[in-house]
Order: C-alpha cells, then sequence, then structure tokens
C-alpha cells in the first residue's frame, strides 16, 4: 500500500515529467537537482574518469533537452528514462574505447576472456544484491555481464558459448524477475 | 518500424544493444504505448539496481555547463498569441510591485522572457525584494525571490549586454546565468531551491553590484 510519502513523491514525478516534456527550463532544472549526482554516479560506474563522466552527462542532457521527440510521459518517469540514456552513452563510449584501443593493438576480433564479475564490487545495498542472488544462475550470468560488464548480447552469446535467442531470452526474463524482486524486497 | 519491441526493452534498458537497435526501439517506442510502458518498466529496474550503486557528487563546473548549453534564446513578440500577451499584462499589473514603471510594452516584453517567473509570483500570498546596490547606492536592477529561497527572478532596468548574475557564496562566485535583454529591461529567472544570501551582478566579469538577501 502507498504512504503519503510515496504518493506525493509519485505525483511530484508525474508534474515533472510532464513539464519536462514541455521543455519548461525549470523542469530541466529540476531533473538536475534532482537526479545530478545519480547520473553522475552511473556514468562514473561504467567510465572510471570523472572527466568523461561529466562530459557523458552534459552531452546526454542536452541531446535529450534539444530534441522535442526524445521525452514524452508515456516514457514513464524522468528518472528512470534519464538513468538508461546516461548508461547506454557511457556503455557506448566504453565500447568505441576498448574498439579502439584493440584496433590499436592489432587484437582484432579475438574473443575476451570471460571475467568473473563480483556483484559485491559494484553493488553496495543488500537489497539489489539479494534481489540478484534470487534469480536463477544462468539469467543472473547473462544479466550481470549485460549490466554490470557492459557487454552487449552478442558478446554474450559468445562468452557463454549460448545461441542468442537464448541469451536474450535470459537477459529479458532476468531483468523482468529482477523488477518484480526489487518491487517484493521495496514492500516487505 | 518493428511489429512491437518485445524482449528488446529490457535488452535496451540494460545496455546491451548496439547503436542501431537503440535507435530503432526509440523510434518504436515514440509511437507505441504499450511498448513505452514495457521499456518504462524495464528501465526502472535498472534505475532500481544505479540506486544500489555507490553514489558520486559531480563538480559544481557540470551544472553552470549545462545551463549554457540549454539557455533558451529570447523569444520574439510575434511568436506569442494576442491572448497570451493580454493575460501577461493582467498578471503583471496585479503583481508587479510599483518600482516597474507602468508602461505596458515595457513590462509584456519582461514577461515574455519568462511566465513561469509570473506564474510563480501570481501563486504565492508574498514574496520577498532586494535592491542590487553599486557602490552604497541602489541601482535600477532588483531581485523578487521566495520566502523560502525556492525560486528567485531578477529584473535589470536599461542592462548592458552580456550582464550576469552570480551567487557569492564564501567569497566566491558562482555564475547562474545571464540577463535577458527585452529592449530596455533584462531578466533572469532562476527555480533554485536553495537559499542563497547574496546575489552579484557582473559585467565582463566584473561585479558592478550586489544584492543581499533576507529570509
Amino acid at each position: 500500500m502507498a504512504t503519503a510519502a510515496t504518493s506525493r513523491q509519485g505525483a511530484e514525478e508525474a508534474t515533472l515529467a510532464q513539464a519536462f516534456a514541455r521543455r519548461e527550463v525549470w523542469a530541466f532544472d529540476e531533473a538536475y537537482g534532482r537526479y545530478g549526482a545519480l547520473l553522475f554516479s552511473v556514468a562514473l560506474n561504467v567510465l572510471h574518469n570523472a572527466e568523461e563522466a561529466e562530459d557523458c552527462v552534459h552531452d546526454v542532457l542536452v541531446r535529450v533537452w534539444k530534441n522535442p521527440q526524445a521525452f514524452a510521459v508515456e516514457r514513464g518517469t524522468v528518472r528512470a528514462f534519464l538513468v538508461v540514456c546516461v548508461r547506454n552513452d557511457a556503455i557506448s563510449r566504453r565500447r568505441s574505447a576498448s574498439r579502439r584501443a584493440r584496433l590499436s593493438e592489432r587484437i582484432g576480433q579475438e574473443a575476451e576472456p570471460v571475467e568473473e564479475i563480483e556483484i559485491e564490487d559494484f553493488v553496495e545495498h543488500a537489497r539489489v544484491r539479494d534481489a540478484l542472488a534470487q534469480l536463477p544462475e544462468d539469467q543472473r550470468k547473462a544479466i550481470t555481464l549485460a549490466y554490470f560488464g557492459g557487454k552487449t548480447h552478442v558478446e554474450i552469446a559468445k562468452t557463454l558459448d549460448q545461441p542468442l535467442g537464448t541469451v536474450k531470452s535470459r537477459i529479458s526474463l532476468g531483468l523482468r524477475k529482477l523488477g518484480a524482486a526489487l518491487a517484493a524486497g521495496g514492500r516487505s | 518500424m518493428i511489429d512491437h519491441i518485445d524482449e528488446l526493452a529490457e535488452l535496451y534498458a540494460i545496455g546491451s544493444l548496439e547503436e542501431p537497435e537503440r535507435q530503432r526501439v526509440e523510434r518504436h517506442v515514440a509511437g507505441c504505448a504499450a511498448c513505452a510502458s514495457r521499456l518504462d518498466e524495464a528501465e526502472q529496474t535498472v534505475a532500481q539496481v544505479a540506486d544500489g550503486q555507490p553514489l558520486f557528487e559531480p563538480s559544481s563546473a557540470l551544472r553552470e555547463r549545462l545551463r549554457q548549453s540549454v539557455a533558451p534564446p529570447v523569444r520574439p513578440m510575434q511568436h506569442w498569441a494576442p491572448v497570451g500577451l493580454a493575460f501577461a499584462a493582467a498578471l503583471a499589473i496585479a503583481f508587479i510591485p510599483t518600482w516597474v514603471a507602468v508602461d505596458r510594452t515595457r513590462v509584456s516584453q519582461v514577461m515574455l522572457q519568462d511566465e513561469r517567473a509570473l506564474a510563480r509570483l501570481a501563486a504565492v500570498p508574498t514574496f520577498n525584494r532586494a535592491d542590487f546596490m553599486s557602490h552604497s547606492k541602489p541601482m535600477d536592477a532588483k531581485v523578487l525571490y521566495g520566502p523560502h529561497g525556492d525560486w528567485y527572478y531578477v529584473v535589470v532596468m536599461h542592462p548592458k549586454p552580456g550582464m550576469q548574475v552570480a551567487y557569492v557564496h564564501n567569497g566566491r562566485l558562482e555564475m547562474l546565468g545571464p540577463v535577458a535583454m527585452h529592449g530596455e529591461s533584462g531578466t533572469l529567472y532562476l527555480p533554485v531551491n536553495h537559499k542563497m544570501d547574496e546575489l552579484a551582478l557582473l559585467q565582463n566579469d566584473t561585479v558592478v553590484a550586489d544584492a543581499h538577501l533576507v529570509y
């Protein structure tokens, strides 16, 4: 059951989303005030370089703001929308840098070694760790490589030696289960 | 256009699509409410995972850089409908303090710069006001601000090109933005939710006046 605080938060989010979609200047400032640190952290956790992370947040916010089609209220909350925009951009930057490095080292198409990703290294909150731990192992592996490893589904299929369709299904199903587990954890 | 994005929604949200596939998803959800809803659900989950990761503060320079990058162009009068002009003029007469000369054309131009400031003024029962002082003498510039420090509206009469407003804090200047010119007046509206106790007006990077705000 929603508390008064969560209802108010939801109403504020909805107001912000409407104003952001209408390109009202105060909404941009408010969105940055509320989510600037989160967006910067999202970029920094991918890029591991503060200057590049700030460039990433700047470029994404300006691009989104200057494209009236980028955000509509039907897309949901400004917060989740911006988090994913910044993360996707940061991942693209990292992939481009990796490709450039591979080309310069003439490693070419060599497969990268399977990385052991320890979730504890990335996630501070027990609620998120517990929700991830509830996933079946094959889905957790795919989710971990995608989210924390920043790999494409094609790379994950190669890494895990699984068909592409299987990997796509594991990521899709795993993320939906993770959402359900987080929602259940939030209510308990 | 693809039929529906289905599981691409989760792949998009988690960041495992390449750029061309991302663009296909973005184009599709712009016109499909069902897929937009599924994508939002996936994005909410990703945002919750992001919440569980370490949080870092960006530098204050990023905010100023963003402000400069998204500063709206001054809108010319002909873009406004007569109904909007009448409404804005009515608000001005009701709420702008008497120190503003009641010159309808000029006041309308002030309001056109930022109708949100006037909506704010109209919505609150009281607001505070401080004069900008230059060499201990008041200059023709004021700041109207919310009693809780949640908005500020700087109005400068006869501004010079390139005027800027800054927040004076711990002996340092934090640039807040340029004064938008409208003929004989200039304005800057700041929906900043932070109690600022001193603002400065700058001309060519030199402080020409300051205002002390009391709450």
